[in-house]
C-alpha cells in the first residue's frame, strides 16, 4: 500500500520525542502553509500592539479632542490627525482601538488559558485512562458545549453583575470541549508510542507517565487551541459588550462598537464601528486560518481519491505512457507489456517512488495467475494499474490490453461499461470496501442495476443466487457489513464480483487475516467461479503456498521487479531465483496453520 | 434500540433535573434582595414588601425549591416580575418566534454546508473551493452584530429593500395561530436576519462536511465504487451520505451556537424572540423571566443533544446495537 | 521537554498554583479597580505640616478632604449621564477638589441612592414624566419626612422652614397661595444647594406628518402624549396610530403597575376624572365638574359614560377605585390617594374628604388615578396575581390584543365622549433606539414613543414626511450632594461645587448645543421662580467660597478641611447618616 500517506505521527514512530528525523508534527506541517504563517504574523502584530499600546496610541483615549479652531473634534471622518476618525464626544478612535486591544486580548487570553487548562487536563486524563473515565468525561464535554454561550453568560451577568470574571468563567467552563477532544485523540496515539510504553514498563506512576511523558507531546497543540480560544473569547467579549454587558469603564474593541451603536450615529459615522469590526474580523480570520491549517495537518488531509477524470488520465497518458507501436493488439484476454509505475512526490522535498519497474504477462480465459510478493513489492500497484485505480500521482508507462482494448486509451464511460461487467475486482480490505451504512444485498443489487437494465426484483434474485453460491444465506443480505464475519464479507465481495459473470476477476489479498478453514473456502469459491464461468482470475497474495495450490502460473515480485515468472509447477519445483526459494522454504518450514496470518 | 432509547432519555431527564436545581440555587445566590432592584426614582421603598410577598420571596429556601420543582414539572415557571403573567406563557410565544428564525437557519446552514462541503471536497484546492471556504470563513470571522447592523443599514436604510426590523409591519392586522408565521409580511421581515444567521453558521457544517467527505473519498469503498464501474456522481452521493454522520454530531453545538447567535440577530433586527427576551429580562432584573428563559434554553440544548445522539444511532447501523 | 520531564512533581503543582494566583490577580484587577485612598480611613498625611501654608504654626494636622466620588450610570447604560459625570469630575479636580466618577449599573445605582444612601454625589436625570408637571414630585424630595434612609430625599436636606412651606403649598386653597409657597421653596433650595440642577434637556419627538394631521402641541413630551393619541387624524382611510417604543408597558394592571410606561399606556384605556391639558392646565375629563373647598372635594361624573363592556360609569366606581387602590397599596396610585380620608358616592356625585386641605390633589390624584370598573375588580382579592389581560376601562381606546414584548393593540372606543380620530392605537416594541429611529424614518411607525433628547433626532432632520417637534423638558439633570456626609454638609462646599459644574461645556459636548441651562429644579414656565438661579460656572467664586470657609488648598492638589481655629463652615440642615 505504498500509495497511502504516511501514517499519523506517533503511530509506530521513533522511540523518543526528541529523536531527530521523526516525521514532522502537526504544528510544523501546518507551518508550511502560507495562510498559517500570515495568520501567525497578524496575531503577533496584534499582540505587539496590545503590549506597546500606551506608546503607540497618539492620544489619550478618553481625551475630548479639539480641532485647531477650538471646536470639539466631534464625529470627524478618518483623516491625517485621526486615522480612524473621532467619536461623538471628540475622542480619537484609533487611540481607543489601540488601548482597547489590551483589554480585548488580556480578557481573551486569561479566559482562553482557563479553557485550555481545563480542556488539556480533561483530554489528557480521558485519553490516558480510557474506559469509564473517558466515557464520563467526554459526555460531560458534549454537555458543556451544548449550552449556548451567550444566554448563559447574559444570565450570569444578570445575577452577578457586569464583571470580566463572568466572561472568563463562562468561557473557561464552556469552551474547553474542542481542546479536550483534540488533546484526547493526540494522547490516544501518543500513549501507544514506545517511549511511553517503556516508561510504564519502567514502573513510572500513571500520573508521572501522563504529565511527564505524554503531556509535553501535546503542549504545542494545546497552545494552538489556546490561540483559537483567545479568538473565541475575544469574539465573546465583543458580543457581550455589544449587548451592553461590559464592565463599567472598560475599553475594548467591543465597547467601541457598542458606543458606536448606542450613539445612534451609525449611518452618519460609518467609520466608528467599521474599524474595530474589521480588525476583529481580520483577527478572527487569521486565527481561524491557523486553526484550519493545524486541523488539516492533524488529519493529514490528502487529495481525495475520486478517481482520475478522463481529462487527468489523458494528461497523464500524454506525459508518460509510451505504448509499443506493435500494430495489432495482443490476442490474449489480458496482455501487460513492460508496465512501470512511479509515484510522483507531493512535495518538493520528497523523491519519486518507483513502485513497479517492469512487468509483463498474458492471461487467457479460464486461467488463474498468482502474483506473489511481500508488502511493498509492487504487486498490488501492478494490478491496480491494470484496473486503472491508481491515484493521480502515479505515473504509468507500458501497455495494457484487455479483450483487445488498450485500457489506457479508452474513455471514462467505456471503462465504466467494461468494469464489473467484464472486469471485476475483489479488493483487499473487505470491511472497508463495503459501504458501512448500506445493507449488503443493496450493495450487490446496486452494482447489478448500474450495469444491467433489470428490475429490482430480478436483481434481488440474482443477488440471492450469488450469495447462495458462496455459501451465504440470502436472508443475511439484509444485514450490514459490520454484522458479518471477516470471511463472510470476503465471500460477499466474491458474490458481488461474480454476479455479472465477468471475464476477468482480480482478487487482491483475498485471504488476508482469515483463518485457515475460511482461507480454503475462499480459494474454493474462486476456483468454482473459474470453473463455472470460465473467468480468468488474478490473485495477488503474499502467501506463495496458498496460491500455488490453485494457480496455474505464478509471478514473484520483489521491490517492483519480477524475479520469477512461469507455470506454477515449474516455479515450485525448480525456483530459479534465491528469493523465490526463500519464500518457498519459509512457507514449507512453517506449520501449515500460520500461513497468511501476518498482515500485509 | 428501545433499551438505548430509555437509557438515553433517562440520562436526559437526569441532566434536566440538575439544570433545574443549579438554576434555582444560582438565582437564589443573587447578592442582596431582588425586589430592591425595582426601587428607584419611580417607586418608594415601602412598596418592596408587597413585591417580595407577591413573588414568594419571603418563604424558606427549601419550601421555595420544592414548590419550584413541582411547578417546573407542570410547566409553571413562576410569574414574570415585569409582565405579571406566567413566565411559561411568555416563553411559548417567544420560543415560537425564535423557532421561526432558528429552524430554517439551521436547515439552510446544514443543507448549504453539506452541499458546498461535498462540492468543495470533490474539487480540493480549486479556485471554487478556495473561494467558498474563504468566503464563509470570513463571514464567520466577522462579529455577527457588526455584519447584521451593516446589513440592516445597507439594505433597509440606504436601499430600502427590507423592513427595518420586527417580525411584522407595525400596525398590520394581527393573525392568530400558526398561520401568522406564513404571511408574505413575516417572510419579508424574516429574509435578512435569516440569510445572515444562516451565512454565519454555514461554515461549520461546510468544513465538517468537506473534511469528512475528503476522508471518505479516500476510503476503500469509494475506490471499490470505481472498480464497480459506478459513475462519479453516484460515488459522490454515496460518499456524501456517509459523510453526513459527523454532521449529526455537529447538530448540538450548532444548535447551541445558533441560539446564541440569534440573541444578537434578534436584538439588531428587533425580532421578538427568546434572545431578545433574555437580554430584556436581564436589563430589567426580571429574575423569574431570566430563570425561565435560561432553563428553557438549557433544556432545549439538552434535548437537542439527546435527539442528535438518537439520530446518530439511527443513521449509523454500526453503533445501533451497541 | 527533557527539562520538563525531570522536574519533580511538586514543581508542577507550584506552577499550577502560581498560574491560578495570576489569574485571580488579573481578574481582581479587571473586576474592581483598587480603591484609591479610601476616603474615610485615609490617615493624615505627614507632608501636610510641611506645606508652605501659613496656618500651620500650631502644628495642627490638617485633614484632607477625601476624593469625591460621583456615582453615575455606566457608559453602556447611559452615555450622556456618564459623560456629564466625567465632565463634572474633571472640572472639580482641575479646581483643586479631587473627584472621580464611579460608574455602577442602574440596579446598584438605585440601591445605593434610594435604599441605603451610600454615595457622595449622585448624578441623576429626572425624566419629564406627566406627573412631574406638578412641582409636588420634585419638592417632596427635599422634605424631612423623606430624608429617611430609604426615602426619596437623596440629598438628606432637613429644614423645618422648608417643611412648613411644603405643607403650606399642599394645603393651599388658592393657586396664588400655592405659587408663592412653591417659589419660596425654590429660593431655599437655591440658597442651600442640597441639589445642583444644571440642565433641562430639550425633549425631541417625531411623527409621520405625511399620513397624519391635527397635531397638538403640549407641555411635557412634544409628540407622544394622550392629546395626540386622540387628535392625530389619518390623511387617508381610517387606520390605527402606530407608536414605536423601546420599552413597552410591562403590565396593564393599574393596581400593580409601577413604571411610567405602564401608566402612560393605561391612561389611554382608563379615564381619570381630570386630565392635564395640552397647555398644562387641568381640564375636566370623566368629571363634568369638580370643586375643592377646604378639605372637601366634590366631583360629578360625566353623564352617559360607559365602560368598554357596556356598563355605565358611576360615582360608585370612583369611590370603589379610590378605596381599592389604597387598600391594595398600588405603587403608582396608592401614595397619590394618601390624603384621602373617605369617599362617598351618590349617583354620579362623589364627595371626597381629605385629611387636610390639599391644593395639589386635583393634579396629583384626580388627574392621574384611573377609574376602575367596580363590577370587574370587586371580585379580585389579590390583584398582584391578576394579569388584567383584557382590561376593561372607559377610555377612548379599548383593548384589542397584546403580544408580550411585541405589540399592544387598542381600537377606538367610538362611544366615548371624546372619540379618537384614529381607528386605534398600536404600541410596537423595538429592540433598540436605532431600530426605532430607522422605523420612524421609513415611516413604518407613526409616532416616536421614547423620551429622547432633540440631539438624538438630528438624523431625522430633513426627512420628508417626518416632523420633528421639541419642548424644553420639565425634567432636570441634577447632582444630589449627600448632606449626611462631611464635606457635603457644609453649605460653602456645596455652593463651591455647584459653581464648578461646567454647564455650558456639557450642553456643548453632550447635547451638541441643544439644551437649556437649569435655573432651578422646577423648569419654567409653570411653577418656576423666575428670580432664582442659576449658579453660574465660576471657578474663582468657588475658590473664594472655599477659602472663606477656611479650606486649605495644598500644594500637591489635596484639599484640606479648615483648621479648627479658622473653621467657618456652615453645617446646618443636614440629616444624620
Amino acid at each position: 500500500m505504498t500509495q497511502k500517506p504516511i501514517e499519523p505521527a506517533g503511530q509506530g514512530g521513533p522511540t523518543s520525542p526528541n529523536t531527530a528525523g521523526r516525521p514532522p508534527g502537526p504544528i510544523r506541517r501546518a507551518l508550511r502553509e502560507n495562510n498559517v504563517r500570515v495568520g501567525l504574523i497578524i496575531f503577533s502584530l496584534i499582540v505587539l500592539v496590545a503590549i506597546f499600546a500606551p506608546m503607540i496610541a497618539p492620544y489619550d483615549p478618553q481625551e475630548r479632542l479639539r480641532t485647531a479652531d477650538g471646536e470639539l473634534a466631534r464625529l470627524l471622518p478618518p483623516q491625517r490627525d485621526y486615522w480612524m476618525g473621532t467619536t461623538n464626544f471628540g475622542r480619537d478612535i484609533l487611540s481607543q482601538f489601540i488601548v482597547g486591544t489590551r483589554r480585548t486580548l488580556s480578557v481573551g487570553a486569561i479566559a482562553a488559558f482557563m479553557a485550555v487548562f481545563i480542556g488539556t487536563n480533561v483530554g489528557l486524563i480521558a485519553g490516558f485512562r480510557g474506559g469509564r473515565v473517558d466515557n464520563l468525561l467526554m459526555r460531560t464535554t458534549d454537555a458543556a458545549y451544548a449550552l449556548p454561550f451567550l444566554p448563559f453568560a447574559i444570565v450570569l451577568v444578570g445575577i452577578v453583575g457586569r464583571t470580566d470574571l463572568i466572561l472568563i468563567a463562562v468561557i473557561g467552563l464552556l469552551f474547553w470541549r474542542t481542546t479536550a477532544r483534540v488533546i484526547r485523540s493526540q494522547v490516544l496515539t501518543t500513549k501507544e508510542r514506545t517511549f511511553v510504553k517503556a516508561a510504564i514498563a519502567g514502573g513510572a506512576s500513571p500520573r508521572r507517565v501522563l504529565y511527564a511523558h505524554i503531556a509535553p507531546n501535546v503542549v504545542a497543540l494545546a497552545l494552538v487551541y489556546g490561540m483559537l480560544l483567545i479568538a473565541e473569547a475575544v469574539m465573546a467579549e465583543a458580543s457581550l459588550s455589544f449587548l451592553g454587558f461590559a464592565p463599567p469603564d472598560s475599553l475594548s474593541w467591543g465597547t467601541i462598537m457598542f458606543d458606536a451603536f448606542t450613539s445612534q450615529r451609525m449611518r452618519q459615522a460609518w467609520w466608528w464601528p467599521m474599524f474595530p469590526g474589521l480588525a476583529l474580523m481580520v483577527f478572527m480570520y487569521s486565527v481561524y486560518s491557523v486553526g484550519q491549517g493545524v486541523q488539516r495537518a492533524l488529519r493529514h488531509m490528502d487529495t481525495p481519491n475520486i478517481g482520475p477524470s478522463t481529462r487527468r488520465v489523458r494528461r497523464a497518458l500524454k506525459r508518460s505512457v509510451s505504448v509499443p507501436v506493435a500494430g495489432d493488439p495482443p490476442d490474449a484476454l489480458v496482455a501487460v507489456e513492460n508496465l512501470a509505475v512511479t509515484y510522483q512526490p507531493r512535495t518538493p522535498e520528497e523523491q519519486p517512488v518507483p513502485a513497479v519497474k517492469d512487468i509483463s504477462f498474458r492471461l487467457d480465459a479460464g486461467q488463474m495467475l498468482g502474483i506473489v510478493g511481500e508488502s511493498g513489492s509492487g504487486k498490488t500497484t501492478a494490478v491496480r494499474a491494470l484496473l486503472r485505480l491508481l491515484p493521480p500521482t502515479a505515473e504509468v508507462s507500458g501497455g495494457m490490453w484487455f479483450e483487445g482494448r488498450d485500457l489506457y486509451r479508452i474513455g471514462d464511460s467505456e471503462l465504466r461499461a467494461l468494469r464489473w461487467e467484464h472486469l471485476a475486482f475483489v479488493p483487499q480490505s473487505a470491511m472497508n470496501s463495503l459501504n458501512p451504512v448500506q445493507r449488503v444485498e443493496n450493495q450487490i443489487i446496486e452494482a447489478i442495476r448500474v450495469h444491467r437494465d433489470v428490475t429490482r426484483a430480478q436483481a434481488k434474485e440474482m443477488c440471492a443466487t450469488a450469495l447462495q453460491q458462496v455459501g451465504i444465506n440470502p436472508a443475511r443480505g439484509r444485514l450490514y457489513p459490520h454484522q458479518y464475519s471477516g470471511g463472510m464479507r470476503q465471500r460477499a465481495l466474491i458474490a458481488m464480483a461474480k454476479v455479472l459473470e465477468p471475464t476477468l476477476l482480480v482478487a487482491d489479498e483475498p485471504t488476508t487475516g482469515l483463518d485457515v478453514v475460511v482461507q480454503d473456502q475462499i480459494m474454493a469459491d474462486l476456483e468454482r467461479v473459474r470453473e463455472e464461468l470460465g473467468t480468468a482470475i488474478t490473485i495477488v497474495s503474499h502467501d506463495l503456498a496458498l496460491v500455488s495450490e490453485t494457480c496455474s502460473s505464478l509471478i514473484v515480485m520483489r521491490d517492483g521487479d519480477v524475479v520469477e515468472a512461469g507455470p506454477t509447477d515449474r516455479v515450485v519445483s525448480d525456483p530459479r531465483d534465491p528469493y523465490t526459494r526463500m519464500l518457498l522454504s519459509s512457507a514449507h518450514g512453517a506449520p501449515a496453520g500460520t500461513h497468511g496470518s501476518t498482515g500485509a | 434500540m428501545t433499551q438505548y432509547l430509555t437509557k438515553r432519555l433517562s440520562v436526559m431527564l437526569f441532566t434536566l433535573w440538575i439544570v433545574v436545581t443549579v438554576t434555582f440555587f444560582l438565582f437564589r445566590a443573587v447578592p442582596g434582595d431582588p425586589s430592591l432592584v425595582l426601587i428607584g426614582p419611580e417607586i418608594e421603598a415601602s412598596a418592596a414588601d408587597s413585591i417580595r410577598e407577591s413573588f414568594g420571596l419571603d418563604r424558606s429556601l427549601g419550601v421555595q425549591y420544592w414548590s419550584y420543582l413541582t411547578n417546573a414539572v407542570q410547566g409553571d415557571l413562576g410569574m414574570s416580575f415585569r409582565y405579571r403573567v406566567p413566565v411559561s406563557r411568555v416563553l411559548t410565544e417567544k420560543l415560537a418566534n425564535t423557532a421561526v428564525l432558528v429552524l430554517p437557519a439551521m436547515l439552510i446552514a446544514f443543507g448549504l454546508g453539506a452541499l458546498l462541503g461535498s462540492y468543495t471536497a470533490v474539487r480540493p484546492n480549486s479556485r471554487v473551493d478556495r473561494f467558498i471556504t474563504q468566503f464563509f470563513l470570513s463571514v464567520k470571522s466577522a462579529p455577527s452584530f457588526w455584519i447584521a447592523t451593516m446589513a440592516l443599514v445597507t439594505f433597509s436604510l440606504w436601499l430600502g429593500l427590507t423592513p427595518s426590523g420586527g417580525m411584522t409591519t407595525p400596525g398590520a392586522p394581527r393573525i392568530e395561530g400558526l398561520e401568522r408565521f406564513f404571511t408574505a409580511d413575516v417572510l419579508s421581515h424574516l429574509i435578512l436576519p435569516l440569510v445572515i444567521l444562516a451565512a454565519i453558521f454555514t461554515v461549520e457544517p461546510l468544513l465538517t462536511m468537506r473534511t469528512s467527505m475528503t476522508e471518505i473519498l479516500n476510503d476503500d469503498f469509494v475506490e471499490f465504487g470505481h472498480a464497480k464501474g459506478f459513475s462519479r456522481s453516484r460515488i459522490t452521493l454515496h460518499a456524501a451520505r456517509n459523510s453526513l454522520l459527523p454532521m449529526v454530531s455537529l447538530i448540538p453545538s450548532i444548535a447551541g451556537h445558533l441560539i446564541a447567535g440569534s440573541v444578537i440577530i434578534e436584538i439588531v433586527f428587533s425580532w421578538p424572540g427568546m434572545g431578545r427576551e433574555i437580554v430584556d429580562a436581564v436589563n430589567r432584573f426580571d429574575y423569574p423571566m431570566m430563570q425561565g428563559t435560561f432553563m428553557a434554553i438549557a433544556a432545549l440544548a439538552i434535548m437537542v443533544n439527546a435527539f442528535a445522539d438518537i439520530l446518530y444511532t439511527y443513521l449509523d447501523p454500526r453503533v445501533r446495537l451497541t | 521537554m527533557n527539562l520538563l520531564t525531570k522536574k519533580p512533581r511538586w514543581a508542577r503543582w507550584v506552577a499550577y498554583i502560581a498560574v491560578f494566583a495570576l489569574i485571580a490577580a488579573a481578574c481582581g484587577d479587571d473586576d474592581e479597580p483598587a480603591p484609591t485612598a479610601a476616603p474615610t480611613t485615609a490617615a493624615p498625611t505627614t507632608e501636610a505640616p510641611a506645606t508652605t501654608e501659613a496656618p500651620m504654626e500650631e502644628a495642627e494636622e490638617l485633614r484632607p478632604v477625601p476624593t469625591l466620588r460621583i456615582i453615575t450610570k455606566t457608559a453602556a447604560e447611559g452615555p450622556p449621564r456618564y459623560e456629564q459625570a466625567r465632565l463634572i469630575a474633571e472640572s472639580w479636580t482641575a479646581a483643586g477638589i479631587p473627584a472621580e466618577i464611579e460608574p455602577v449599573e442602574s440596579s446598584e445605582l438605585g440601591r445605593r441612592g434610594f435604599t441605603v444612601k451610600d454615595f457622595d454625589v449622585y448624578i441623576i436625570i429626572y425624566d419629564p414624566t406627566t406627573d412631574r408637571l406638578d412641582p409636588e414630585n420634585f419638592l417632596a424630595r427635599f422634605t424631612t419626612g423623606k430624608a429617611v434612609i430609604d426615602g426619596s430625599n437623596l440629598s438628606g436636606y432637613t429644614n423645618p422652614a422648608y417643611d412648613d412651606l411644603y405643607q403650606a403649598q399642599v394645603n393651599a386653597t388658592s393657586f396664588e397661595e400655592r405659587v408663592a409657597a412653591v417659589h419660596d421653596m425654590q429660593q431655599l433650595l437655591f440658597d442651600h444647594q442640597p441639589v445642583a440642577p444644571f440642565i433641562h434637556i430639550v425633549i425631541g419627538g417625531a411623527y409621520n406628518s405625511a399620513d397624519w394631521t391635527n397635531f397638538v402641541k403640549s407641555v411635557g413630551t412634544p409628540v407622544y402624549h394622550f392629546w395626540n393619541a386622540i387628535s392625530l387624524t389619518p390623511v387617508g382611510d381610517p387606520e390605527p396610530l402606530v407608536i414605536g417604543v423601546t420599552s413597552g408597558a410591562d403590565t396593564l394592571n393599574p393596581v400593580v403597575a409601577a413604571t411610567s410606561e405602564a401608566a402612560g399606556t393605561i391612561a389611554h384605556m382608563y379615564d381619570p376624572l381630570l386630565r392635564i391639558g395640552p397647555d398644562g392646565d387641568l381640564v375636566n375629563w370623566a368629571a363634568s365638574d369638580y370643586s375643592i373647598s377646604g378639605s372637601t372635594v366634590s366631583v360629578t361624573v360625566r353623564d352617559g359614560m360607559t365602560f368598554h363592556d357596556g356598563e355605565a360609569v358611576t360615582g360608585a366606581d370612583v369611590a370603589f377605585t379610590f378605596n381599592y387602590l389604597v387598600e391594595k397599596e398600588s405603587p403608582l396610585y396608592g401614595g397619590r390617594l394618601g390624603p384621602v380620608e373617605s369617599v362617598t358616592a351618590d349617583g354620579n356625585n362623589v364627595e371626597i374628604t381629605l385629611s387636610a386641605p390639599n391644593a395639589a390633589f386635583a393634579t396629583t390624584a384626580l388627574a392621574q388615578v384611573p377609574i376602575l370598573p367596580e363590577h370587574v375588580w370587586s371580585a379580585i382579592d389579590d390583584p398582584s396575581s391578576f394579569a388584567n389581560e383584557e382590561p376593561v376601562g372607559s377610555g377612548p381606546f379599548k383593548f384589542e390584543s397584546r403580544a408580550l414584548g411585541e405589540d399592544l393593540r387598542l381600537t377606538a372606543h367610538t362611544d366615548h365622549f371624546s372619540p379618537p380620530a384614529a381607528s386605534g392605537l398600536v404600541w410596537v416594541t423595538f429592540g433598540s433606539l436605532d431600530g426605532l429611529l430607522a422605523a420612524i424614518e421609513t415611516q413604518e411607525i407613526d409616532v416616536l414613543g421614547d423620551f429622547v433628547s432633540l440631539t438624538q433626532l438630528a438624523l431625522l432632520e430633513g426627512v420628508e414626511g417626518v416632523s420633528i417637534e421639541s419642548n424644553t423638558g420639565h425634567g432636570v439633570n441634577a447632582l444630589h450632594y449627600n448632606m449626611r456626609r462631611e464635606p457635603f454638609c457644609d453649605l460653602h462646599m456645596r455652593i463651591a461645587l455647584s459653581h464648578l459644574v461646567p454647564t455650558e461645556d456639557m450642553i456643548d459636548i453632550v447635547y451638541e448645543g441643544v439644551a437649556a441651562v437649569s435655573k432651578g429644579i422646577i423648569a419654567p414656565p409653570l411653577w418656576a421662580n423666575p428670580d432664582v438661579g442659576p449658579v453660574p460656572y465660576d471657578p474663582d467664586a468657588a475658590r473664594s467660597h472655599l477659602e472663606a470657609a477656611g479650606y486649605v488648598f495644598g500644594d500637591d492638589g489635596t484639599l484640606y478641611y479648615p483648621p479648627s481655629d479658622a473653621d467657618n463652615r456652615d453645617m446646618s440642615f443636614c440629616a444624620s447618616s
